[in-house]
């Protein structure tokens, strides 16, 4: 038998709600994916197009310097840089002229020195005009992530080395990665209900065939083997075609099925007469023998063979029952059985192993007014076969000139058999597996009686019909089997 | 005694008929359905002990021809199936009791010594009492107009009671007669069965047939 363990969460959830976690994760996985890369190229192509904006308005703003104004002060070149610098791309910036030391023509800063010396310096080493970041600039820039300069030898006739000078730092990329965060954040967030939404409603439409199938299958395929000639037709399935394929491929399993277990059925039935038949004739031939005209290792030898004919024969039975037992779905439809004459019935089988061992059967009945008419359905072949197997092995246990007892009685819904015996009780560690196949006590083996499937029938019959057989030791001495079988309520449509 | 054996089988045939013979029965063996049945149509025989499994035909076929030609035998039937199913054919058709191969010879004995002390088959085909009516054949009673359904045991006992009208009977000599067994003294298994038949015979009824006689047992009959 397979190990159970606790199912695992795959195992739990519904196949939709295992699809709809797939969408969702898929569309999850796609908004990274592309939140991560627009951003990685937000980062790398932002740095060039910062330096080429710089670049190109301060030369702008020179050229137009040297091509419109005659003179320059403040005013004139902030109103210039009103007109030129884009504030949406460079939200702080500081534009001045500084001559060949640093020091502001047009401004009366006091920092800017420092920084227009900088500037200078790097100016005279490139060509014409360079380009750096600010390595200490003004407290308003330094917080900017971009803070850029750049500076342009301007031609003014009247001041040689006069440099224009621009300085400003770049938040359009900033403020472009908060957008794009927000719209992923928000667009995600609402991606994400959206998929969630969607993913299940797709998951239910590709589920609901599935589900009808299930429905269909249920319809077709019987519980038992016996439903199956009276289950409704398979025409009344009006359904997509992958469906009424698939139905149909149920509906002929359906039929190998039943057919397999009629062969198995007839197979059974074959081997019963075939087997059993010529067991029943040397068992009878070795029992009928004039064993008068015998020498003693004959007898001996004749007896043996009866001996061991005889368990052969039980043990066929035994196999025979256990395999209806287990195939017990198949077997014909319950009869209604009388509690009290089953209990007679197995009784009358057992009287001759009774007297053959020496034990006295005591039997007493359910006689309540109600237990004269109690019932139980099922199969009476098997049912008895319980009785007799828990009563046989009673009298096995028991010592000679002992006493076997019976007591049927009925208790609320339930029709209960107690067989009592004066054996040695079970060991302990027996109690539980007593039930099992082939499990005998250790004195059993030895002295070689039974065959330790009894007991394994009569728990299998008595589950086959919706009930238990316990057992318990007896003080001081013995062991009580007590077989419950559900009672066949009265006013209940009694099976045929 | 004289005991017809109907059983293809020969090993199987010789080993009833020896066995039989010991036993101190006279024996007859016929190996196909047809001649078995018109052996068994010639009514010489004290019982008949047929197999299920013929090779010409079905032994329930031959046991509902001799009950459907009144042939009032004892039929022990004998068969290598155990299905409830054919056990509940062959008892329909007439049988009066049915054993499964293999079985104890011992068994066979007792199951015939026990069918001969049921009574006398050749009695009638029904028994009477009042308006309390027994077919023996068809194994169905009747009380005035309403059928009784009785279980096998409880025909039997009805049967006994019947035969012994009027007669105090032992719940000793119920229990030999019916069950074959000896009952412990304090079982209830008789007391049991005679409710049982009371509420199917008698209740509902005006006169009550069955009768509890105190410290005795039980008699059967109208009361005078």
């Amino acid at each position: 038998m397979p190990h159970r363990g606790r199912p695992t969460l795959r195992k739990r959830l519904t196949l939709r709600a295992r699809l709809t976690i797939w969408v969702v994760s898929i569309f999850v996985l796609i908004q990274v994916v592309t939140g991560v890369g627009y951003w990685l190229y937000q980062r790398s192509a932002d740095r060039g197009l910062f330096n080429d904006r710089l670049v190109k308005r301060s030369m702008l703003i020179a050229s137009r310097i040297r091509d419109e104004y005659d003179f320059l002060d403040e005013g004139a070149l902030d109103a210039l840089v009103q007109e030129t610098l884009d504030p949406l791309e460079f939200d702080r910036f500081r534009v001045d002229v500084v001559d060949g030391k640093g020091i502001s023509l047009l401004r009366d800063e006091t920092r800017w020195p420092v920084i227009g010396r900088q500037i200078v310096a790097v100016i005279d080493r490139a060509q014409g005009y360079a380009l750096r970041t600010v390595p200490d600039a003004p407290a308003e820039f330094a917080a900017a992530e971009d803070a850029g300069v750049f500076a342009i030898g301007l031609p003014i006739p009247e001041i040689p080395n006069a440099y224009l000078v621009v300085l400003t730092t770049d938040t359009f990329y900033a403020r472009q990665t908060a957008l794009i965060l927000r719209i992923l954040l928000v667009g995600g967030l609402f991606g994400t209900i959206a998929s969630m939404i969607s993913g299940w409603i797709i998951a239910g439409v590709a589920v609901e065939p599935l589900r009808r199938l299930a429905g269909i299958a249920d319809k077709l395929v019987p519980n038992t083997v016996k439903q199956a000639s009276n289950r409704p037709e398979f025409d009344e399935v009006q359904e997509t075609p992958e469906i009424q394929q698939l139905a149909s491929e149920l509906h002929a399993a359906k039929v190998r099925i039943r057919e397999a277990f009629a062969a198995q059925e007839r197979f059974l039935s074959n081997i019963s007469h075939e087997i059993k038949t010529p067991i029943a004739t040397l068992q009878l031939e070795a029992q009928t023998l004039d064993r008068s005209r015998l020498p003693p290792e004959g007898m001996e030898f004749v007896e043996s063979a009866e001996d061991e004919m005889r368990k052969l024969g039980r043990l066929v039975e035994s196999f025979l029952t256990l395999t209806r037992v287990r195939d017990g779905q198949g077997e014909a439809p319950p009869h209604r059985c009388g509690a009290n004459e089953l209990v007679m019935d197995s009784l009358e089988d057992c009287a001759l192993m009774a007297e053959q061992h020496g034990v006295r059967l005591d039997v007493q009945l359910a006689d309540s007014e109600e237990a004269l008419d109690a019932a139980v359905a099922g199969d009476p072949e098997l049912l008895r076969t319980m009785i007799n197997n828990l009563v046989r092995n009673a009298i096995r246990f028991t010592p000679r000139n002992g006493r076997v007892r019976v007591l049927a009685m009925v208790r609320d819904d339930t029709f209960c058999i107690a067989v009592r015996d004066e054996g040695p009780g079970l060991p302990p560690e027996l109690l539980k597996e007593v039930f099992d196949r082939f499990v005998q006590s250790s004195e059993e083996t030895r002295r070689k009686r039974g065959h330790g499937l009894g007991l394994a029938i009569a728990q299998g019959i008595a589950e086959l019909h919706g009930g238990r057989i316990h057992v318990k030791n007896l003080q001081p001495n013995g062991a009580e089997f007590t077989a419950e079988l559900p009672l066949l309520t009265p006013g209940a449509s009694e099976p045929d | 005694m004289r005991i017809l054996v109907i059983e293809d089988n020969p090993k199987m045939a010789a080993g009833i008929e020896r066995g039989l013979r010991e036993n101190g029965y006279a024996v007859d063996v016929s190996h196909s359905g047809f001649e078995g049945e018109d052996l068994a149509a010639s009514g010489n025989y004290d019982a008949i002990i047929l197999d299920l499994m013929l090779p010409d035909r079905d032994g329930v076929e031959v046991c509902r021809n001799l009950r459907r030609r009144s042939i009032a035998v004892k039929i022990l039937m004998l068969t290598a199936l155990s299905g409830t199913d054919d056990k509940v054919s062959g008892l329909d058709a007439g049988a009066d009791d049915y054993l499964t191969k293999p079985f104890e010879f011992e068994e066979l004995l007792a199951r015939l010594r026990a069918l001969f002390r049921r009574g006398e088959a050749s009695e009638g085909r029904t028994l009477r009492c009042d308006d309390l009516e027994l077919d023996l054949y068809s194994r169905r009673a009747t009380r005035g107009d309403c059928s009784v359904e009785l279980s096998n045991k409880e025909f039997g006992l009805l049967e006994y009671l019947m035969r012994n009208q009027d007669r105090v009977l032992s719940r000793t000599q119920i229990g030999e007669k019916v069950w074959d067994m000896n009952f412990e003294p304090d079982s209830n298994v008789i007391d049991v069965y005679i409710s049982t038949l009371r509420k199917k015979v008698d209740r509902g009824h005006e006169r009550e047939l069955i009768h509890t006689v105190k410290g005795a047992g039980y008699r059967f009959g109208v009361m005078s």
